[in-house]
């Protein structure tokens, strides 16, 4: 009845029965094509995602809605087609509201793990920060909505016995979400519940009380990509002039430290740093004006105010190569989660309204002398051009190291899949 | 058989929004029970179709039309009157409950702008004393229905010499005889040597369609016409269902005869609810003439039935597969590429979906002959289209042009005001220059690099018109239309439209321009449906032929290492505070 057919997948000679699934048999062929909707026993397949877009007979085509057929040529791995995919994944980042240093899923995620495969340092795109809220509604689950990319696997795949649907898309357009039937939710066993966790390919369905804990270093995503050839990635930072004194900046702005505490855990390596460089102006050294043109400016945190802008502008007025280090930095991490609120909301709340403040005894601060606070937390990159991101909270000590050495003598360097975190 | 009850659905939340205004929670429980589904199912649907509501709407609910040719025509100031004279600000119904004041794009009327609907009956060519006088007579209890207006066919131009092929009278069953003669394999032949194409603006061989479906072994099939023309500035399906309801049923008939089904489904948009009436009483002639629902003498012993199914307000129901989606009671969310509407179409049996002006000319393909056909319109390109033309003109209309007119030769004719900008094929086809005034509308180029290819609507916009807010919103219109199922529809539109504001507010710099390219072609190569896939189109053309405009748009001082901030803006809000 049916028949083998031979495909060609990026050069390599494939032979795979007719009609199935690319993805399957690229996926059995030990092939890699990124993923987020991709579910082999879901037919017809979902086709939500696009990250599995690859050419196919020289026409873009997602994998995982093509059937192969004999004498099918596909490309999977050529630049452009990588950086399309890496593009979808940032989508995602940018639309939704993901915040993975707090996020339960944290190390079990199936987009942070696809933008650790593809590399993704920074999104190309503005975040949307879209108002979201939490559904707390359903007795057993908690609905993130901040974290759904809409890849409709539990709309698809979560039933009662009886089969109804518990999860079913909601309005339209950039307004969709993904509602939960509270009635049908109830009817669903344990063992279903933490099911329909399990194929979220985020965090946006918790189930209370299920924990994911696990030590950093033991969850699912942490230590091995599943591409073999990762790690021999290289990369090359554009350097500056040459010059025979290598000066450091270093700045946190609306960020908290930790990323200079990780620059400190580069360890014995730390030696060889003070040898080899001098800091200018930077907490280490407490100066408060640069003395000097640098060679590398390193800002963490993002911006929140508009000393921070002033202070952003300053770095890269004087600093030849400026590295956003850390998840604020780079987008502006968890303070952004304030961006979906108005300013005003949260300075009466913090001021005004909060549990420890007396009624009427309290100003929200305002002087002349205080910087001014801005409507939204911003990413240092929509302020000014940055060189080069290291995500992170904070950043891998190691991957911070190398890009340094890369840019300050032109080291050529491989990130490790174990050193790229966003949390 | 619990599945196939879900077609009702729609038909169901119809009549509780035009009995009650909106739909309650209750009625919510009790349409899931009914149908066997979970409450949110329900809900998901309802939600999809902007046309149902899930609060009150008023007694009177009014739908302006924001589209870019009725912008043109002073919708802002129609709005503004709309909102003092009924006390109901857009999105909201007034306070005693009479009126609810609503957006919608592209209504279809868009040779009389502004216009809009109320209740569901036409209001058009407003302007304020109008709008006055209609809420005025609303507000006396007058029916929305006996004030309405009866929209102008507006048919402004026919092929010189009489050789109109759409719009000659038409007598019913004049088909049937020669269609029993040639047999369906005759069709087929007809329609090869024709060469009619899905006027969709895909431009499908419609006797390959057919005969794939032809060639499908299983039954039933179904033979669906897609009157959900949504592409804003199209209104040549109005004007036929107007007029040519009789051949549009024949062209269905000869499809099920061709193909082998017995049921066609005509899927009319929303926003064509005042042609209900007129087209089931059409079906209902044939009915009564025993050509449909029985079996027809003149075909055989064929026996075809007809009958209408309405959209709730949804762009992307245009798209085949979602109007199968939406004809299945769901939401019209397009389905993957997986199965083809001829193998697997509506619930999942072979099904033949082409547009309004496809079947009516198929049907006057096999009363003329294709010989008399490919007479008309140059070789390779044979025929008649019907082009919608509105903007700035002064006559806007329908132009049956024969293939092959140049875009000189149809500005002419319709009077365009010092036309600048032309947008052929509605917002998702193709912008072009009045420098490229000479090319020839036809469908000989497929990828439309030399003559232009034309799905129907023909939007003209002068010199005085600014680019960026046309585009500005084509974007939010994307931005809402989209189904929101893959990721670069959805949030690509959204991002598009947060960088062409940031363009507009004079924030741009040339890597802006360059990012809105590639972003556009990202979108274009990944998106799930032709949505998605054309929604950057006219943003990617107009970037490059109108290249020195959107140079003087940019931000040149901040163009290095620094970007332009609005720290003006941006600390606006603390400001506040300041005592």
């Amino acid at each position: 009845m049916s028949k083998n057919v031979t495909i060609s997948i990026d050069g390599k000679t494939i032979t795979a029965e007719e009609g199935r699934n690319l993805m399957a048999v690229a996926r059995e062929n030990g092939i890699f094509i990124p993923s987020l909707c991709f579910y082999e026993h879901i037919e017809p397949p979902l086709g939500t995602c696009r990250v599995c877009t690859c050419r196919i007979n020289g026409k873009y085509s997602p994998a995982c809605t093509e059937k192969v057929s004999e004498g099918l040529q596909v490309e999977v791995n050529t630049p452009e087609l990588n950086d399309t995919r890496k593009a979808l994944v940032e989508m995602m980042f940018s639309e939704g509201n993901h915040v993975c240093p707090a996020c339960e899923k944290s190390g079990h995620c199936d987009l942070q793990h696809m933008g650790y495969e593809l590399g993704i340092s920074a999104t190309r795109f503005p975040h949307l920060f879209k108002d979201r809220l939490i559904d707390f509604n359903p007795r057993r689950m908690v609905m993130e909505h901040n974290r759904c990319i809409k890849c409709l696997r539990c709309v698809v795949d979560v039933k009662t016995r009886d089969g109804k649907k518990v999860f079913t898309y909601q309005n339209r357009g950039n307004e969709t979400f993904v509602g939960i039937d509270y009635e049908q939710e109830a009817r669903l066993s344990e063992e279903e519940a933490a099911n329909a966790m399990r194929i979220c390919p985020t965090g946006a369905i918790i189930v209370r009380g299920v924990s994911l804990a696990e030590p950093f270093g033991e969850r699912k995503f942490d230590m091995e990509s599943v591409q073999p050839s990762y790690n021999e990635r290289k990369k090359n930072i554009p350097r500056p002039p040459m010059m025979s004194k290598k000066i450091v900046a270093t700045v946190s702005l609306a960020g908290c430290f930790g990323c200079h505490m990780s620059l400190l855990d580069v360890d014995e390596e730390l030696l060889d740093l003070v040898e080899l460089v001098s800091f200018d102006k930077s907490p280490l050294t407490d100066f408060k004006n640069f003395t000097s043109r640098c060679h590398i400016g390193i800002i963490e945190g993002g911006v929140c105010n508009s000393e921070n802008v002033e202070t952003l502008r300053r770095f890269r007025e004087q600093c030849d190569i400026l590295v956003s280090l850390g998840e604020c930095s780079v987008w502006g991490g968890l303070p952004t989660m304030r961006n979906s609120i108005p300013l005003s909301e949260c300075l009466e709340e913090a001021y005004l309204n909060s549990a420890t403040s007396e009624p009427g005894a309290n100003i929200i601060p305002y002087h002349e002398d205080l910087p001014k606070i801005l409507d939204r937390v911003y990413a240092c990159n929509e302020i000014v051009k940055i060189d080069y991101y290291i995500p992170g909270c904070p950043p891998d000590a190691n991957h911070i190291w190398k890009a340094v050495r890369n840019i300050l003598w032109g080291e050529e360097y491989s990130i490790l899949y174990s050193e790229f975190k966003y949390d | 058989m619990e599945a196939p009850r879900q077609t009702l659905l729609l038909n169901q939340l119809w009549d509780l929004q035009l009995k009650n205004g909106y739909i309650n929670d209750q009625d919510i429980k009790d349409l899931a029970i009914r149908f066997g589904l979970s409450d949110v199912e329900v809900e998901g649907v309802v939600s999809f179709y902007h046309f149902f509501h899930r609060k009150p709407t008023g007694k009177y609910v009014i739908y302006l039309n924001n589209s870019i040719v009725a912008d043109l025509k002073g919708f802002r100031r129609i709005r503004e009157t709309f909102e003092r004279e009924t006390g109901a600000t857009v999105g909201t119904v007034d306070r005693t409950g009479t009126f609810g004041l609503f957006l919608t794009p592209c209504i279809g009327l868009s040779d009389q702008e502004p216009s809009a609907l109320i209740n569901f009956y036409p209001f058009t060519n407003l302007n304020a004393i109008k709008v006055k006088d209609i809420i005025g007579m609303l507000k006396k209890g007058v029916s929305p229905e006996s004030i309405c207006d009866q929209p102008a066919d507006n048919i402004r131009y026919m092929p010189a010499g009489n050789k109109t092929v759409f719009f000659k009278s038409f007598k019913a069953g004049c088909t049937l005889e020669r269609a029993a003669l040639i047999g369906p394999e005759g069709i087929l032949d007809e329609l090869k040597k024709a060469e009619l194409a899905g006027r969709g603006g895909a431009y499908y061989p419609t006797w390959k369609k057919w005969l794939a479906a032809k060639s499908q072994p299983a039954g039933p099939k179904y033979i669906i016409c897609n009157a959900d023309e949504g592409e804003p500035g199209t209104f040549k399906d109005r004007v036929l269902i107007n007029t040519q309801s009789a051949s549009l049923i024949e062209g269905m008939m000869l499809c099920g005869y061709a193909v082998g089904a017995a049921e066609g489904i005509i899927y009319l948009r929303g926003e064509y609810r005042w042609l209900k009436h007129k087209l089931e009483e059409a079906i209902q002639e044939y009915e009564k003439a025993g050509l449909l629902g029985a079996p027809n003498p003149k075909l055989n012993g064929f026996r075809f039935d007809i009958h209408v199914q309405m959209g709730a307000g949804s762009y992307v129901c245009g798209e085949e597969t979602a109007l199968l989606e939406s004809l299945e009671g769901k939401r019209g969310e397009p389905r993957t590429k997986w199965y083809f509407p001829v193998e697997k179409g509506y619930l999942q049996q072979p099904t033949v979906i082409n547009n309004v002006e496809t079947f009516c000319a198929a049907a006057r393909i096999i009363e003329m002959t294709a010989d008399a056909y490919i007479q008309l319109g140059i070789p390779g390109s044979p025929g008649v289209k019907l082009l919608s033309v509105s903007g700035d003109c002064r006559l806007p209309g329908i132009y049956e042009i024969e293939w092959g007119m140049t875009v000189a030769e149809l500005l002419e004719l319709c009077e365009a005001e010092d036309p600048y900008y032309i947008q052929v094929s509605g917002p998702s086809g193709e912008c072009i220059s009045i420098k490229e005034k000479f090319r020839r509308i036809s469908m000989l180029d497929l990828l439309a690099r030399k003559d232009i290819r034309c799905g129907g609507s023909f939007m003209i916009f002068s010199r005085q018109r600014d680019l960026v807010k046309v585009l500005l919103n084509f974007t939010e219109f994307f931005k809402s239309e989209s189904c929101g199922i893959c990721t670069p529809c959805r949030a690509g539109n959204f991002i598009i439209q947060r960088k062409l504001e940031r363009l507009d507010n004079g924030l741009a710099t040339e890597k802006d321009l360059e990012d809105l390219k590639n972003w556009g072609t990202i979108m274009k190569n990944t998106s799930r449906c032709g949505l998605g896939k054309t929604a950057t189109n006219s943003l990617i053309y107009a970037m490059d032929k109108f290249h020195d405009y959107f140079a003087g748009k940019l931000d040149k001082e901040f163009n290095g290492l620094n970007l332009r901030f609005d720290m003006e803006a941006a600390t606006r809000d603390y400001e506040k505070y300041k005592n």
